[in-house]
């Protein structure tokens, strides 16, 4: 069976629009998520938000120009400076870019949501932004004059469809969309293409948009914390919203080594399923531990451990929204699989939030960076613990831990009842 | 309105459309297609019509947009020089 490795990551975030910096502030422990003065205007019961610092992504120094940028809303603009971050890393050429061998995958939850909303607006309100700096002009309603790159820019696809038409690739050009567990999602199915030999090589992961109309939603759903990311504690009252982009190039294990590259790491298992509890957002430990349970079976319906029994990784990186209801089924769910000892629990949403299409990508990244220099992500914000975690306290590191860590179980979960986890082990 | 003044003003507005480099649009002539010399996407001739309705403060009809079956500095220069005040 062909093995596929993780060789390129490429990170968009408010932790660094770069995989070093990012690297850093997550070793160093700082939080990512900032008030937001557009929430606190629109009454907002959550005033805070985890969204990337765009002034800082010099997009001209990646090679993508202003021609480049009018197809794309910010999740799309994330998503393609983190893809050529990545495919710098894989080394990847352009001759084995343009060619049917190579293809991407790439999502996110909501879309180009904010250049929708724009055409909305200009269209019900009667105004266009129509010699703005002499004055507001009132028009016939006219879709032309939102200009004509709305669709490109918001369809579900605008992430893969961009990153497709600048790096010319050939091979797959699709995008799934499955809410928080779309960036695992997108590498699972890449990995799946790899594995069973219909690419060899695949630009994959997800993006989300910084778009207060998604988050205003979400705010409806009085899910959103007034108060942070407090992932694990009993303090924990709802996820912070966030944006930004992760971006893995994968590729045949044999194919990195024969072109001279160290792959970062190896995936080992993928899973994806759903609850089937009939729930739009509740979690379920049975579906959770089914989750986990078929990682470990790498995703086939035979539920057999190729790990073997007693196994399990360093480290497990937790969906770990700081939702009242989620963490300590997850945690519970871990548990019943892997027992309560022998390895480290991390929740990397108390630093940067909950990205949304983006976070299952961007927090493989975190495990790939764990693994690759040797260290658990610290849980800084944790306590007091929820007293129903108290009996695994010792596998929740509060502080940074460093060691000689080779494997990380990374879980999301998403609405719809959708949970995806994947297994990879450093190279 | 002086023609050299419109195809000053068209230029300005192609910069963000362009395909090919800079320097191409600097050294481009009135029979320089915008297209296929440019680089100019198709579906950006809405945008540059939208662009150029808001700085000259004129408007297009569609058929006069749809008609642009030539576009070169001069068909475009042409047709905003038809709409600006003489």
């Amino acid at each position: 069976m062909v093995e596929v490795a993780i060789v390129g990551t490429g990170v968009v975030s408010s932790l660094g629009n770069d995989v070093e910096t990012f690297s850093q502030n997550l070793q160093e422990g700082k939080i990512g998520y900032k008030t937001i003065p557009l929430h606190e205007e629109l009454n907002f019961r959550s005033k805070i938000a985890s969204y990337p610092d765009e002034s800082k992504i010099d997009y001209q120094a990646y090679g993508i120009t202003s021609q480049n940028l009018l197809s794309c809303d910010d999740v799309a603009r994330y998503a393609l400076a983190a893809a050529v971050q990545a495919v710098r890393q894989a080394g990847l050429p352009d001759s084995l870019l343009q060619n049917p061998d190579c293809g991407v995958l790439i999502g996110c939850g909501l879309s180009g949501t904010n250049e929708l909303l724009d055409m909305a607006l200009q269209l019900t309100n009667r105004q266009a932004f129509f010699t703005k700096e002499k004055r507001w002009k009132v028009l016939n309603p006219k879709p032309r004059n939102s200009g004509s790159h709305k669709i490109d820019a918001s369809m579900a696809s605008t992430c893969a469809a961009n990153a497709t038409v600048f790096f010319k690739t050939q091979g797959i050009g699709e995008a799934l969309s499955s809410a928080c567990s779309t960036g695992v999602g997108n590498i699972g199915y890449a990995y799946r293409m790899i594995k069973h030999g219909y690419q060899k090589r695949v630009i994959c992961g997800g993006a989300e948009g910084s778009f207060w109309n998604g988050a205003a939603g979400f705010d409806a759903m009085m899910v959103l914390s007034p108060t942070g990311s407090h992932a694990l504690s009993s303090r924990r009252d709802g996820f912070v919203v966030g944006g930004g982009a992760g971006v893995v190039v994968l590729e045949e294990l044999q194919s990195a080594l024969d072109r001279g590259v160290k792959p970062l790491a190896v995936i080992k298992g993928y899973y994806s399923g759903c609850c089937g509890s009939g729930d739009m957002v509740a979690p379920s430990r049975e579906g959770q531990v089914r989750c986990i349970k078929g990682v470990l079976a790498d995703g086939h319906p035979g539920w057999q451990n190729i790990f073997g029994e007693g196994w399990r990784p360093d480290i497990v990186k937790l969906h770990g929204t700081a939702t009242p209801t989620g963490d300590v089924i997850e945690v519970k769910s871990v548990v019943e699989c892997f027992g309560p000892q022998g390895y480290h629990l991390t929740a990397p949403k108390a630093l940067f939030g909950h990205l949304l299409g983006a976070t299952g990508s961007v927090e493989l990244i975190s495990a790939v960076d764990m693994l690759q220099k040797g260290y658990v992500i610290p849980n800084i914000d944790c306590d007091p613990l929820d007293p129903e975690l108290e009996f695994v306290s010792h596998l929740i590191p509060r502080k940074i831990v460093k060691g000689n860590f080779k494997t990380a179980l990374c879980l999301s979960f998403g609405f719809g009842s959708t949970n995806a986890g994947m297994i990879i082990e450093r190279f | 309105m002086q023609r050299s003044e419109v195809i000053a003003g068209l230029k300005e507005i192609l910069v963000p459309f362009l395909g090919a480099g800079k320097e191409k649009l600097d050294a481009a002539t009135e029979g320089t297609d915008i297209s296929k010399e440019l680089g100019v996407k198709s579906t950006d001739i809405v945008n540059i019509v939208l662009e150029i309705e808001k700085k000259w403060d004129i408007a297009f009809e569609d058929e006069e947009i749809d008609a642009l079956n030539e576009l070169t500095i001069k068909s475009v220069a042409d047709l905003v020089m038809s709409k600006v005040p003489k």
